[in-house]
């Protein structure tokens, strides 16, 4: 049995993470069949959008080939899910996860940041299994493998939030939360709805700039303390909740639906063990080892990362350089 | 490992809590060099410091209320096929709606155009807004971009 821990638990600690897994292959397939479906229609929409790049411009004749891309991603996905091939399906559907990221890219002319969460939960899914893997033994059972895969997603969902928070922070330092930031951007953007009591809201907002440059200092708070979804189930849940929160005001107020992370935060951080009236399982204890071959991989990622860094999409490159996202409208 | 304090301490924290922080620092390390490539991104949208003039695209009615432009249906308008990525040559420096907002829109207007035989009258305008740390609505500047018949979305 698993003991407890005083710095890291988690409500799934004994209890089998199917559920987990299959939220993750319900989101990822959710996410992708809309991105499969939003670069079939702008590829083909071209008095909407133009094809910048050499992807985008070979692959212009062939909208639907998006489709093509998502049943290849579909098959990695199962592989994950059906637990046959948890590291290579989750490497093989990054893979074609990265590739469609990229045409989309080109054609929408900045990447969609909603699909990176997903991208990020499988990447930290499929290091956690992997590493699993490689102490081999016990450690190799499903229950450990998922275990470690829990642990991996959750560090990858809050290293989005912590990296937003440092993007925010080492480009403007604390004038972030000047007044302007936040109600520049709900002006520019349309409410979700016209509701009398969402527009006494905005209204309220964008008439205090101490409010707005209270509500610019909580969203650097709650995206940089997302460092605290690493610890136990109590604290998870509380920052989960903010998260969730934040979320919801971005979704009122300019309609920019991050449902993505949102599902995630609902997903592993409630307790649905309790709440859905699991049966337990026995886990084994698992002692603390980084696998030479893991430490390898993490290493490689971030050689990988330097050796794509002349393709990585940047901000900066336009003419209204503080808006470089597309995450409206995109469901 | 060779069994000093700290491994000792090592040894203490869950296997859980080492695999989350390697991937937590990890994929910090691999964003902060690739800035944004699938599935690693800093996540840098609306990062850099906020113009203090905010620009949408917006419909008004006859009693001067502005709508988003969802909240209607069916436009007929003159001109015909205003192009709201030309708001900023056509207005001025001032009015920069967030491109990809405007593309949006534009998209939508596109799609929902029609002719009408009967409907409320409105106007599409460009509105700007100057924020300041004034308590109060920030002060506004309208420029009109065609004037329509136009059905409610239900």
């Amino acid at each position: 049995m698993t003991k407890k821990s005083r710095v890291w638990s988690s409500y799934w600690d004994g209890y089998p993470r199917a559920f987990l897994r299959r939220s993750l292959f319900a989101m990822s397939t959710f996410e992708f069949a809309g991105q499969a479906y939003q670069i079939a229609r702008m590829a083909g929409d071209h008095q909407h959008y133009e094809a910048t790049g050499s992807l985008s411009h070979a692959l212009a004749p062939f909208p639907l080939f998006a489709w093509v891309l998502f049943a290849v991603l579909l098959v990695g996905l199962l592989l994950v899910v059906t637990d046959r091939a948890p590291v290579w399906g989750g490497i093989g559907a990054l893979l074609v996860m990265s590739f469609m990221s990229l045409w989309q890219t080109e054609i929408a002319g900045s990447p969609s940041r909603n699909s990176f969460f997903v991208g990020a939960a499988l990447l930290g899914w499929t290091l956690g299994q992997g590493w699993a893997q490689r102490i081999g033994g016990e450690a190799s059972s499903i229950a450990s493998r998922e275990r470690l895969a829990e642990a991996g997603t959750l560090g990858a969902l809050a290293a989005a939030y912590v990296a937003s928070a440092l993007s925010k922070l080492l480009s403007t330092g604390l004038e972030w939360t000047n007044p302007s930031q936040i109600r520049s951007l709900v002006l520019a953007q349309e409410p979700v709805a016209d509701w009398a009591w969402l527009a006494l809201y905005r209204e309220t907002l964008l008439a205090s700039p101490d409010l707005a440059r209270g509500a610019a200092a909580a969203t650097l708070i709650v995206e940089g303390g997302a460092l605290l979804l690493l610890f136990g189930p109590r604290l998870r849940l509380v920052w989960a909740a903010l998260i969730f929160g934040m979320h919801v005001n971005i979704i009122l107020l300019c309609t920019m639906p991050y449902i993505e992370p949102m599902f995630f935060m609902l997903t592993f951080a409630v307790p649905w063990p309790f709440i859905l009236r699991m049966k337990r399982i026995d886990e084994p204890e698992l002692t603390p080892r980084i696998p030479r071959e893991m430490a390898a991989v993490l290493i490689g990622i971030v050689i990988l990362a330097a050796c794509l860094s002349p393709f990585g999409w940047r901000a900066f490159n336009g003419d209204h350089p503080h808006h470089d996202d597309h995450s409206s409208h995109h469901h | 490992m060779s069994d000093t304090p700290v491994v000792r301490i090592l040894r203490r924290v869950p296997l859980p809590f080492w695999v989350a922080w390697a991937v937590l620092l990890t994929y910090l390390a691999a964003g902060r060099i690739v800035r944004n490539f699938f599935p690693v991104s800093v996540f840098d949208m609306y990062q850099a410091r906020a113009d203090d003039v905010s620009t949408r695209i917006l419909f008004l009615n006859d009693a001067g209320e502005s709508t988003r432009l969802s909240s209607w249906s069916q436009f007929q308008c003159e001109p015909a096929h205003p192009d709201f990525a030309e708001v900023t040559n056509q207005c001025g420096f001032d009015f920069r709606p967030i491109p990809y907002v405007a593309r949006d829109q534009q998209r939508y207007f596109d799609a929902h155009q029609q002719e009408l035989s009967e409907g409320e009258a409105v106007r599409i305008v460009a509105r700007a807004y100057w924020l300041s740390d004034v308590e109060g609505r920030p002060l506004h500047r309208d420029c009109e971009l065609a004037r329509c018949q136009a059905t409610r979305a239900q």
